[in-house]
This record gives structure tokens, C-alpha cells and sequence, in this order.
């Protein structure tokens, strides 16, 4: 579990900083770079959050609405890291 | 940015771990082996296949951006298969857990290697076509 809020955190904070400062910065000043960077960083966070969610749900046995739930929360900047609030500490 | 062509021999060569991989877990969660088999099996799974996927996806966002593909169509449906492939594979990670502890796994994992067969010709289909 501790795996996945880190994960989560990363996926996260990627999308925030991928929405409110590099794609501005991209379409506001011409800076596309930050984008070059954010973009693949949480493609991959994306992923791993996904493919993590998916492997801790059969593991552990999570009703399939809570897996789906935080799955789709990836989808929301932080969304991830609310949903697991919902979470059993360990 | 490395040379295109060696991103590409590396990502297929990945990608066709990932397939071996994928088609062996899906199989194994269908129909489970014995123990002993059951261990090996897992053995591969965490030290070739899972490695194997975090280098496709990689590898797989690099060619997309030196060959300027996000820009395309047909990458985005691809993605999506991928997502699709990536969150079977833990589920399998996740049941040949279960398995090795004795415990069942969920039923609709028999639809395992289906999923992944789809799943691949579909990449490979908009992989090599790019129909759009």
C-alpha cells in the first residue's frame, strides 16, 4: 500500500504540475519544454499507477467498485491520492 | 536523442518479452500448474516481464516524441490497449500471488488470454499500419 500512495503522489503532482505550469508555459510563452519532460513522466506514473491498482485488487481481494474507483481516479490531479484515503491504513 | 532504429530494436524486443510474458501469466491464472512450475513461472514474471514492460513503456514514450507521433491518430488507441495490457498483467502479478498462497483466483481471469490476444493484435495492428 505504501507503494502505491508513492506511486500516487508522483501520478499526481506530475498531472498538477503538467496542467497548471507546463502547458501554460507551452501555449502562454512558447516554452515547450516543461511539457517534453511532465508529459512522458506522468504517462509513465499513469501506467504504473493502473497496472499497480490492478494487481493489488486481485491480491487483496478489493471489491471491484473500489478498484474501479481509484483507477478512475487517476484520471483527476490528486484524485488518485484522495481515493486512497478511503483506504484501510494497512 | 539515441538513434531511431536502435529505440525501435529495443522497444520490439522488449514488446515481445512483454507478449511471451503476458500469454504465459494469462495461461497460468486460466489454468493453474503445479507448484513447482507455479514458482518459475513467477520467477519470470518479476524479473523479465514486469522489467521488460516498464522498458516498452520506456522506450515506447521516446520513439513517440523523436518521431513525433503523439501528433497521430491511431497513438492514443494504442495507448489504450496498452493501459488495457498493463492492468492485465497486474491482475495476473496479482493472482499467481493467490495462487502461490494457496488462495482462488477470480473467475473472469480465465478470460485472460483473450483479453491479451485482442489487446496485441491491436497494437501490432496500429503499430504497423497507423491507419490514421
Amino acid at each position: 500500500m505504501r507503494l502505491l500512495r508513492i506511486v500516487a503522489l508522483i501520478e499526481g503532482l506530475s498531472f498538477l504540475l503538467l496542467l497548471f505550469v507546463a502547458v501554460p508555459l507551452k501555449h502562454l510563452a512558447g516554452i515547450a519544454e516543461p511539457v517534453l519532460i511532465l508529459g512522458p513522466l506522468h504517462g509513465i506514473a499513469f501506467l504504473a499507477y493502473v497496472r499497480l491498482v490492478s494487481r493489488l485488487a486481485i491480491e487483496q481481494d478489493w471489491p471491484r467498485r473500489r478498484a474501479l474507483r481509484l483507477a478512475a481516479a487517476g484520471l483527476i490531479p490528486f484524485g488518485a491520492l484522495f481515493a486512497l484515503r478511503s483506504l484501510p491504513s494497512e | 536523442m539515441p538513434d531511431y532504429t536502435l529505440l525501435k530494436i529495443l522497444h520490439m524486443t522488449a514488446a515481445a518479452l512483454v507478449i511471451i510474458g503476458v500469454l504465459l501469466s494469462s495461461f497460468t491464472v486460466a489454468k493453474p500448474p503445479a507448484a513447482a512450475r507455479l514458482a518459475s513461472i513467477r520467477r519470470w514474471d518479476r524479473f523479465v516481464t514486469g522489467p521488460a514492460l516498464g522498458a516498452v513503456w520506456i522506450l515506447g514514450i521516446i520513439i513517440g516524441l523523436s518521431g513525433n507521433w503523439f501528433s497521430s491518430g491511431w497513438l492514443p488507441v494504442k495507448l489504450v490497449f496498452v493501459l488495457i495490457l498493463s492492468a492485465l498483467h497486474g491482475m495476473q502479478t496479482g493472482g499467481m500471488r493467490r495462487l502461490a498462497q494457496g488462495e482462488a483466483v477470480p473467475a473472469f481471469l480465465r478470460f485472460s488470454p483473450y483479453i491479451a490476444l485482442v489487446s496485441i493484435a491491436a497494437i501490432v495492428l496500429l503499430a504497423s499500419a497507423k491507419p490514421f
